[in-house]
């Protein structure tokens, strides 16, 4: 007659044991024996309780381990940290590409749609008296240059020849370009107005 | 223009600055917003993901049942709390290293019975803390029955610490902690059948060991 093994017999204390077992332990009084007496150590051990801490020590505990982990590197690795430390970020530079190239596609459609004629005019406005929107581009070479070439066209000549002169709109054009872009904007100037094209500093602003 | 507090008063105005007193509540997460409503899973990828805030709410759901398994190893108040603190930051360290196979107190637990076994190994014998230890649970009405009571717990605390490892952790993991066998048998990396043999062998060398504190102590 083979008895019941030590994980049967925890399975029979436990209530989890099949039919065949528990009958097995109910005829065997080896078994039986065995199976009340791990039943009786394991109320007295169960009935063993920790001493409850005072109310205050679980904050305390709290308080302890975040301390202990301020001081502990992100765990993680960097791309899982980046989801979320730079997804505003993300977003906030994604909103501003999307609005640069909506700007940039609705002025080339405006033009593009739209006959010089009724575009709105203002008379030629002298440059050096247009408040610029941020300092420090006095030796910007391009800036210099579209100065003193738009300085000297009229409104009228550039409505004659079709191109759409808004107020501000060279100065404007110009804070939009990157360096490269305002590097072969020169290059195509010297190259339509050839080597007369002087470069000329840029008038002192009152 | 700011205006000073002796101006308003003078011009018989208000302030357009006012202070509000926030009473500390006790136990209460830290502004954890959303993150609360996240399951364990879902606070362990956002801990991971940078938000050090989710870990405060891991410690905060699970330290009570980290604290308990620690003293029941260690058997004292002080050690126990170092315990804790020692699972959570380990814890906090090998983020990374949890799968989610397991539930995350599971995966505590097993942090938690490496941490006091490796402490225990250090620091024998166990039973001189023990005596030691202070008693801070309830008053019973009558102390003579809180006196027999307390001895009681004291001896099978004693017993349970003389245990060997593996029987001492299926014991303490089962019986105190409820856990079942198949995640204790998760948590300790073993199988179920080998759980359910340490379990009953440590019942049986505890009867052992307090009949012998009894026939000693008589
Ligand atoms: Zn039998």
């Amino acid at each position: 007659m083979k008895h019941l093994s030590p994980a049967q017999l925890v399975d029979v204390v436990e209530g989890t044991a099949g039919d065949t077992l528990t009958a097995h332990c109910a005829g065997c009084p080896a078994c039986r024996t065995k199976a009340d007496e791990l039943r009786a150590t394991l109320a007295v051990t169960s009935a063993n309780e920790v001493p409850e801490p005072s109310p205050l020590f679980w904050d305390h505990l709290s308080a302890r381990v975040a301390r202990a982990v301020r001081d502990e590197p992100v765990p993680g690795a960097w791309w899982q940290r980046w989801t979320w430390q730079w997804v505003p970020l993300s977003a906030a530079a994604m909103v501003l590409i999307a609005v640069g190239f909506g700007v940039s596609w609705r002025g080339i459609s405006i033009v593009a749609s739209h006959p010089a004629s009724e575009l709105a005019l203002g008379p030629a406005v002298p440059l050096d008296g247009i408040e610029r929107l941020d300092a420090g581009e006095s030796s910007d070479v391009s800036w210099t240059l579209m100065t003193d070439l738009s300085s000297t066209v009229a409104a009228d000549e550039t409505l004659g020849a079709e191109l759409p002169v808004l107020p501000d709109a060279a100065d404007r054009a110009l804070h939009h370009l990157t360096e490269p872009e305002q590097a072969e904007l020169i290059r195509i100037l010297h190259e339509e107005m050839g080597p007369s094209a002087r470069m000329a500093p840029r008038p002192a602003r009152k | 223009m700011p205006i000073r507090a002796g101006e308003w008063l003078a011009h018989g105005s208000q302030p357009e600055w006012t202070m509000t007193v926030v009473e500390k509540t006790q136990g209460a997460p830290r502004d954890a917003g959303p993150l609360a409503e996240l399951d364990d899973h879902g606070l362990v990828a956002a801990c991971l993901a940078g938000r050090r805030d989710a870990f405060d709410l891991l410690v905060d759901r699970h330290k009570r049942s980290v604290y308990l398994l620690c003293y029941r190893f260690v058997g004292t108040h002080e050690d126990a709390s170092d315990l804790s603190q020692d699972v959570f930051l380990r814890a906090y360290r090998g983020l990374r290293r949890f799968r989610g196979d397991s539930s995350f107190a599971t995966w505590l637990y097993r942090i938690g019975v490496n941490v006091c076994l490796n402490r225990v190994s250090m620091r024998q014998p166990l039973q001189r803390s023990l005596d030691e230890m202070p008693n801070l649970a309830a008053p019973q009405a009558d102390p003579a029955v809180a006196l027999v009571r307390r001895e009681e717990a004291r001896r099978v605390r004693a017993a349970v610490a003389r245990l060997p490892r593996k029987q001492r952790t299926a014991l303490i993991l089962r019986v105190y902690h409820d856990l079942p066998h198949k995640e204790i048998a998760s948590a300790l990396g073993t199988s179920v059948g080998a759980v359910k043999a340490n379990f009953f062998h440590a019942l049986a060398n505890l009867k052992k060991l307090l009949a012998a504190d009894t026939r000693s102590g008589s």
